[in-house]
């Protein structure tokens, strides 16, 4: 009986549990809390990753990194297999860019109150002008006064014309530098800027000139007002000064450069273009010894590592199979073995003094501006340009390193500043075509765009840029997904830009 | 005579064991004389004292009159007859002493009939086992008695009355007794029949014809015969509507899906989180019935959404007594079904300048290999030097492969007690892979038990596993499998077996052909590992009561806790690191630091608890059978881990420890918990066991929905009817029933899904941490999914239960997706977490045959065929969320299969570029469906006496799959049917293009698309392609696709069709004269085979058993012999 009565105890109060259990959800949200993600971090952290999203180099591999290397007729890949990219062979961008917006705004809204916010505020201007930039550049019209409303509900944002977007950016970059003007030194900053407002804002200046001077062809639009602009932050004064430093990143070896560490199975198989080292063995430019490592056929053949002529680089756009039958020979010039090797080989250079000072010189040669003179721009660009190189490990420089009596002896033959104008704009793209080797990669195509200097190699045969064999594609196709998640609006931008058909070789409105 | 001694010992060692085990659970102290003194209590009471007391048992009918008067008793150590006689005396009930201290209690009316005589007798089944306990009744009457331990009873009836012979699990059987006074009575089981008694949602017994919905059994011995690392293998096929995928890698689980969804797992009415089928001993399954469609949900809640996989576990015996059997089961490999090849023909590239082949591993589109001289790594001498260039490694493959093995050992002990029963199990498998240092071992501890008590019943079980493996390999092409460097991007150059002294330096740098890519296989093996050592432990407890004799209350709870260490070292000098491997769930992808060498750690552990309290009651008022429940239950599991890893290399080779990281070490951690409440209730009715009528509902409340959406309520209704218990009786057919059922289910949201997080990444710079933004807009008010499903179903027995046909059709409309709906990133956000309003209809037909065509004392021919076809399909679109595509309309299939196909033109020709390389379109289109047409399965089980031969052959037909190895052994240049002409003379005259694609090329005029892909204007004019190419080239583009995403060009996207022999056994079974000699019940020797023959469509090269194919490890035959032995 006992036991019984024991029993029916037991099912009575476990019928009770169960029933207060149900009656009380109460720590049902306590539950579904994720104690590892935060719902209110500090501004800084968010900062981190604005800025990390804008300067890093955010592609899956080693292989992404030389992509844009290859479309710029930087470097061939041999011997695996042919790269379409090396070929012209451009397909569709992205919009995922975009999501940092979101990320700005709350950046900003969380340092509400904080002294630091006008700083963050500068970050977030350019941040949001650095990335709508290059998805102009890429495709053209794209969304921009009604981007970054999913919040709001809408979610299939109209395109602007590129007219339009760039109007924003550079009004948002206008903004940045009032902010950063009136900004205190911030935390979170990755970049060697370490929070200084005043050195973003030279670095942010500089990119809007960097801006201007790919609207070139758009000078005298009146609405855009590119030299009126262009004179303005000039005159300001708040530019990139030598010892201001680069804006970008510099590597670790934690935080490693792109290339290193691929154990040499992709990395091993790039070859250096003719176009790049033929161009700097007309400049006698020892940055050909930090670039590339000499031909094993011309070692072979007896000539010394530091001699120019043991450099030789390939045809980007010869056939693939004849590429690697000549690769295999060791006929070419590899790549330089500190970026496999090294895990700091170079920083990550995204905006430099020497870029603002070949951008102010070709400025200047076009009467956009009235200060300084152009050879003076060109020669401290390139200098600075050299010293940048100087600073990375002497020893991978075959014997020839830069010094410093080697750049001030730079300008002479091919290098000294030329005498017409059309020679010294070849001069100042062919620099800024050299700086951004293994850098910016993808902005030198937009400037070969813009410019159509220097001249890549170009091969009916093998150009994958199929319905145009005789010239390279202009475009990025708008993302694939788009046709799925807004197509109308996409449909209208393609309507009145390229006749409705999203194809690499329609000219957008910037380069037309 | 050793082995008579041996089962003795052993017999008394778990005697004792058993013995203190019992002794520990039940309290009542066992005396063989009667000492008691209670007074003034219902007799009733009485003899549950006397129960308490001795280890006498009373039986009796519940609604034996007279029990409730009330009496007293005093006696002190007296036998039974004297304290009954002292306790009945001046009762209407009588008893009889039917002998091992088992009392009938009848009523004295018996008395009062005609001329009463003697009649005993003997219940035993078709095989002439006892049966204990069967009820033996004089029909029409109050008077019966139930069968002793050796199946024998005896009563007193008339000379012309009918005893009435049941028990559950069998056929009744009325015999006349015809003034015998000895009766024999065989019982048929009720195996095949529908009046079968199945387990269904929540461990309710219900009998098949029942049931509304389809449930198809597995009994636990047709798993026992052929074993192999994991049970579910061998219910591929054998269950209609269940698709069995087992995949060739090794430690690779099967995965099941049933109707087209992962079904939850429910062991003993537990629907544990964290078990699988392979933490299942196939020995230890009594039976397995397979709820299919929605309406195991019902009762489980959003896990049983998709169906369910019950599993009962073997308790007690039949027999009472001590029984112990041993079942051993050993496989050896014999063979492969599908294994890759490699042309021998073509070594690698090779420097000309030096007259050195290039080291880094980039397959074979080199030289012909003839004999010239080529400087080459001597792995021998270790260094590079000239050597005949010829293909010594063509065998490298086959050499490099180990004998596989599995065995499966089982041994169990079963004590069976008049009033409960303890059983032990203790498991053994062990599985040696195809590849070098590849070795898995599970094992498994049970141990349960029940205890009846008067109207309690108490069953518990607990069982430990434990699966550990040195190194479980990686798999697959991100994960650099032994194939990558073996046979993909290898060339036939090199001779494996003089490579197996793997080290140049040792712990540092390898003695190898390649210096990158490609590891020493050996090296692979040995010195990059992935280790894994895996506890499970759960338990079930369940508390039965009888409160009346209609009203019943169950009490269950389960438990489970898991913790999983697994390692991944890489050694210093390897050229891949651990690809996408990951160490705990939800891990990040390892990839690592090649070749510095890296040490990763991850641990995971986690428990998840389960208890319902229900009650039952059953009523029968007229012709109606009324049945209720209503019940609660608490559900929550949490899963953590922790992974953490070695940054910069190691600092000293080899030494494989967090100390060792050069840099600080990687932290990771995560932890996911989630708890539902549930409240549900069952109410069901018969009439005259004709018409069925059942209805359930279940309201939940979870924690990962809002708390205005956390409560939600579905309801179920389901009913069956036997058409042939109205039709007139018709001599072929036994048994017809229609069924039906409609089911809703709710499935709530992701844990931590509806939360607007951000995402913290530590040190992503330096020292700076990052907090990113969702992606996802979280903004909504989640609410659950919901399902709707209607089945109807029939069921048909013929000729004598030889014959039986059960089809059923089900579509379920699936709807209020939680989704991360795609929106335009321009909005800020990749996508939008919300309800959409789409619907999704899945419809499919399911048919169960069973024949017995041949059927005497010796000869029995069972075929069994299972044939299931179903296909999802859109019922309804959401106008925001569901795409925008032409492949996505109402009516048309889910599973499409999208690629960028070839671009043709209108003939269908192929066009090539300027180089001669064939163009892709720029544009998705859809190709097929990934999901079979249908998938099917037969069994035939033929006996001759004791003999007996099982054979089970499986396929399906239809789907899409991407050949992942195929594609690569075309793109290196390994595939042997790239020996084209051209290739030798691109080989052999350097830079000449010799390989002609067929198709055409344009010649002059343009083609525009819009933004759907389709055609607006063209012009174009064709000529046929006249512009050679290399043959690599062209291969390369013509095979495109990697394996790391992206659509595949349409050659290597191969129809998935294919069947397999997947088991055969020949059993012989000893008779039983021969076993008694040997002391022992049984024993049955069999040869066995699993995984025996492979015929598939396309996939010639790689098993795609497992649903997809990358670097699918060689699919092994298996051959082997079972041995069974119960004492």
């Amino acid at each position: 009986m006992k036991m019984k009565n024991n029993i029916l105890r037991i099912i009575n109060n476990s019928l009770l549990l169960v029933f207060l259990a149900f009656v009380s959800c109460d720590n049902f949200d306590d539950i579904n809390t994720n104690p590892d993600a935060a719902t209110n971090p500090s501004p800084s952290m968010i900062c981190t990753n604005v800025v990390l999203k804008t300067v890093k180099f955010n592609g899956r591999d080693a292989m992404a990194f030389l992509d844009a290397n290859l479309l710029a007729k930087y470097v061939g890949f041999a011997n695996q297999s042919q790269q379409g990219s090396q070929y012209n062979s451009i397909s569709n961008s992205d919009f995922g860019g975009m999501t940092l917006l979101p990320n700005i705004d709350q950046m900003v809204k969380n340092s509400e109150g904080n002294i630091m916010q006008n700083s963050y505020k500068g970050i977030g201007k350019f941040a949001s002008s650095w990335m709508f930039y290059n998805l102009t550049m890429q495709m053209g019209d794209i969304p921009y006064s009604e981007a970054n409303q999913g919040e709001m509900g809408n979610f299939r944002p109209k395109y602007d014309t590129q007219e339009q977007v760039f109007i924003g950016i550079l009004n948002e970059l206008k903004e940045a530098d009032g902010f950063f003007a009136s900004g205190v030194t911030f935390d979170g900053d990755p970049t060697p800027y370490a929070g200084n407002p005043d050195k973003w804002r030279r670095a942010s200046n500089a990119f809007a000139l960097k801006v201007l001077m790919s609207l070139s062809k758009k000078a005298d639009v009146a609405s855009l007002n590119v030299k009126g602009r262009f004179a303005e932050i000039v005159a300001g004064g708040r530019l990139l000064e030598p010892n201001t430093g680069f804006l970008g990143l510099n590597y670790s070896t934690v935080n490693m450069h792109p290339l290193s560490g691929t154990n040499d199975l992709f990395t091993s198989r790039t070859d250096v273009s003719s176009l790049l080292i033929d161009h700097l063995k007309s400049l006698n430019d020892r940055r050909l010894f930090y670039v590339a490592d000499p031909s094993a056929k011309q070692k072979a053949a007896g000539l010394a590592e530091g001699d120019m002529a043991a450099y030789v680089g390939v045809d980007v756009s010869i056939d693939y199979a004849a590429m690697t039958a000549q690769h295999l020979l060791g006929a070419y010039s590899l790549l330089n073995s500190r970026y496999l090797k090294e895990a700091t080989s170079e920083p990550r250079m995204m905006v430099t003094y020497a870029e603002q000072q070949l951008i102010l010189a070709e400025a200047r040669i076009r009467g956009w501006i009235t200060t300084g003179n152009a050879k003076d721009y060109y020669e401290s660009g390139v200098k600075s340009a050299l010293a940048a190189m100087m600073a990375t490990k002497a020893s991978y420089a075959h014997g020839k390193p830069i010094d410093q009596a080697y750049i001030d002896s730079y300008f002479t033959g091919e290098a000294a500043f030329k005498a017409t104008t059309d020679e010294q704009l070849k001069q100042i793209w062919l620099q800024r075509y050299v700086l951004n080797f293994m850098q910016d990669a993808t902005h030198s195509y937009y400037e070969f765009r813009r410019t159509g200097f220097p001249v890549f190699p170009l091969n009916p045969i093998t150009n994958l840029n199929q319905n145009n064999p005789n010239g390279f594609p202009m475009r990025w196709l708008y993302p694939g997904s788009e046709t799925n998640t807004n197509r109308e609006n996409m449909k209208a931008a393609l309507d009145r830009q390229f006749d409705g058909y999203d194809e690499v070789n329609k000219i957008m409105w910037i380069i037309k | 005579m050793e082995r008579k001694i041996k089962p003795r010992i052993l017999r008394r060692a778990w005697l004792k064991l058993s013995f203190i085990a019992l002794m520990a659970l039940l309290t009542p102290h066992l005396f063989a004389q009667i000492t008691v003194n209670v007074q003034n209590k219902p007799i009733k009471e009485i003899l549950k004292s006397i129960e308490a007391k001795s280890d006498y048992r009373f039986f009796y009918n519940e609604g034996l009159k007279g029990l409730d008067k009330i009496s007293s008793l005093r006696v002190s150590n007296v036998g039974i007859d004297a304290a009954m006689t002292a306790l009945l005396q001046n009762s209407e009930v009588a008893y009889k002493n039917e002998g091992n201290n088992l009392v009938a209690l009848v009523a004295k009316e018996a008395e009062k009939r005609g001329p009463l005589r003697r009649v005993s007798g003997n219940v035993s089944d078709s095989k002439g086992v006892p049966i204990i306990g069967a009820t033996v009744m004089v029909k029409d009457s109050k008077v019966g008695t139930i069968t002793n331990y050796d199946g024998d009873f005896s009563l007193d009836a008339e000379a012309n009355e009918t005893l009435v012979v049941s028990y559950i699990g069998y056929v009744s059987k009325e015999l006349k007794i015809n003034g015998q006074s000895r009766l024999n009575v065989k019982l048929e089981e009720n195996v095949k029949a529908l009046s079968e008694v199945v387990v269904t949602a929540l461990g309710i017994k219900r009998e098949q014809k029942a049931l509304g919905y389809a449930v198809q059994a597995v009994e636990g011995d047709l798993l026992q015969t052929v074993k192999g690392v994991d049970m579910a293998t061998s219910l591929t096929g054998k269950v209609a509507g269940l698709m069995v995928k087992n995949s060739s890698e090794f430690v690779a689980e099967p995965t099941l899906t049933l109707r087209g969804e992962t079904p939850i797992l429910v062991i003993d009415g537990v629907p544990f989180k964290n078990m699988s089928l392979r933490d299942v001993p196939s020995d230890d399954i009594e039976n397995i019935s397979v709820l299919k469609g929605g309406t195991a949900s019902a009762l489980y809640g959003e896990d049983g959404d998709r169906g369910a996989i019950m599993v009962t576990t073997k308790k007690g015996t039949k027999n009472k007594g001590l029984s112990v059997s041993i079942n051993s089961g050993t496989m050896f490999t014999a063979g492969y079904l599908a294994i890759p090849e490699l042309q021998a023909t073509y070594g690698r590239v090779i420097t000309t300048a030096t007259n050195t082949y290039v080291r880094s591993g980039d397959g074979s589109w080199g030289a012909p290999m003839e004999g010239q001289e080529v400087i080459q790594w001597d792995p021998i001498s270790k260094t590079m030097k000239s050597m005949p260039y010829l293909p010594i490694g063509k065998d490298n493959f086959a050499n490099f492969l180990e004998q596989g093995y599995i065995l499966n050992n089982n041994i169990n002990v079963v004590q069976q007690g008049e009033n409960g029963s303890l059983r032990a199990s203790a498991t053994w498998v062990q599985n040696k892979g195809q590849y070098p240092n590849s070795k898995f071992d599970k094992l498994t501890y049970s141990i349960g038990g029940e205890i009846k008590f008067n109207k309690l019943a108490l069953s518990s079980s607990l069982t430990y596993n434990k699966n550990t493996t040195p190194n479980k390999g990686f798999s697959g092409y991100t994960g650099y499998d032994p194939m990558y460097g073996l046979l993909i991007w290898s060339a036939a150059d090199w001779n494996i077996l003089d490579s197996k002294d793997y080290w140049l330096i040792p712990n540092e740098v390898q003695n190898n052909s390649y210096t990158a890519g490609n590891n020493n296989p050996w090296f692979d093996r040995y010195e990059r590992t992935h280790s894994m050592d895996k506890d499970i432990l759960n338990g079930v407890l369940e508390l039965n009561y009888d409160i009346r004799k209609w009203l019943k209350a169950k009490l269950r709870g389960g438990y489970e806790t898991y913790s999983n260490r697994q390692e991944i070292k890489v050694s210093k000098g390897s050229f891949q690191g651990a690809g996408s491997a990951t160490l705990i769930p939800n891990g990040t992808e390892v990839w690592g630091e090649s070749q510095k060498g890296s040490y990763n750690l991850g641990i995971s552990r986690g428990y998840s608890a389960n208890s319902e309290a229900m009650l039952f009651a059953s009523q029968k008022v007229s012709d109606f059978n009324f049945e209720g429940m209503v019940g609660g239950s608490l559900r929550y599991y949490q899963d953590e881990g922790i992974e953490t890893r070695t940054r910069g290399g190691l600092s000293i080779p080899a030494f494989y420890s967090l100390k060792a990281s050069i840099d600080p070490v990687q932290v990771a951690s995560n932890i996911y918990r989630k708890q539902t409440n549930s409240f549900f209730g069952r109410i069901a009715v018969d009439w005259k066991d004709m018409l069925f009528l059942e209805a359930t509902f279940r309201n939940d409340w979870t924690s990962t929905l809002s708390a205005a959406e956390r409560s939600y309520f579905y309801p179920s209704v389901s009913g069956s009817f036997l058409l042939s218990e109205i039709l007139p009786k018709q001599d072929w057919l036994s048994f017809w029933k229609i069924r039906s059922s409609w089911v809703t289910s709710k499935k709530t949201a992701g844990i931590y899904s509806i939360n607007n997080v951000y995402t913290i990444t530590n040190a992503a710079w330096g020292t700076l941490s990052t907090a990113n933004y969702p992606t996802s807009i979280r903004g909504n008010d989640i609410f659950p999914e919901s399902t709707s499903t209607i089945e109807v179903g029939s069921a048909i027995n013929m000729f004598k239960n030889k014959v039986s046909i059960d089809v059923a059709y089900f579509s379920k409309d699936m709807f209020d997706f939680i989704r991360s709906a795609s929106v335009s990133s321009a909005s800020g956000f990749s996508s939008n977490y919300l309800n959409i309003d789409e619907i999704r209809t899945r419809k499919g037909i399911e048919v169960a045959l069973d024949v017995t065509p041949v059927k005497t004392k010796d000869w029995q021919l069972d075929l069994n065929v299972n044939w299931t076809t179903s296909k999802t399909v859109f019922t309804q679109l959401d106008s925001l969320y569901s795409g925008d595509r032409p492949w996505i309309k109402e009516g048309m299939r889910t599973d499409y299969y999208l690629i960028r196909d070839y671009l043709k033109d209108q003939q269908g020709n192929i066009i090539h570029n300027a180089s001669g390389l064939p163009l892709f379109s720029s544009y998705d289109s859809n190709y097929g469906y990934s999901d079979p047409k249908y998938i099917w399965g037969l069994g035939v089980n033929l006996r001759y006496k004791n003999w007996q031969l099982g054979v089970s052959v499986d396929g399906r037909v239809g789907g899409l799959a991407q050949t992942i190895t195929e594609m690569y052994m075309w793109r290196s240049g390994s595939h042997p049917n790239s020996l084209v002409p051209e290739r030798y003379l691109d080989a052999t005259v350097p830079g000449s293009k010799n390989y002609l694609g067929e198709g055409v090329k344009v010649v002059s005029g343009t083609v525009t698309y819009d933004t759907y892909g389709n055609i607006t204007s063209d012009n174009r004019v064709f000529a046929p392609n006249d512009v050679k190419t290399t043959y690599k080239s062209y291969i390369e583009t013509y095979h495109k696709g990697t394996a790391w995403g992206g659509s595949p060009s349409p050659v290597d996207l191969y129809d998935a069709t294919f069947f397999k022999i997947r088991e055969v056994s020949l059993t012989y079974n000893l008779p039983h004269l021969l076993t008694k000699k040997l002391a022992m019940k049984d024993v049955s020797v069999s040869a066995i085979a699993q995984n025996v023959f492979l015929w598939a469509k396309q996939f010639k090269y790689s098993d795609i058993d497992g649903g997809s194919e990358n670097f699918s490890d060689p699919s092994q035959r298996y051959i082997g012999f079972n041995v069974k032995v119960g004492f």
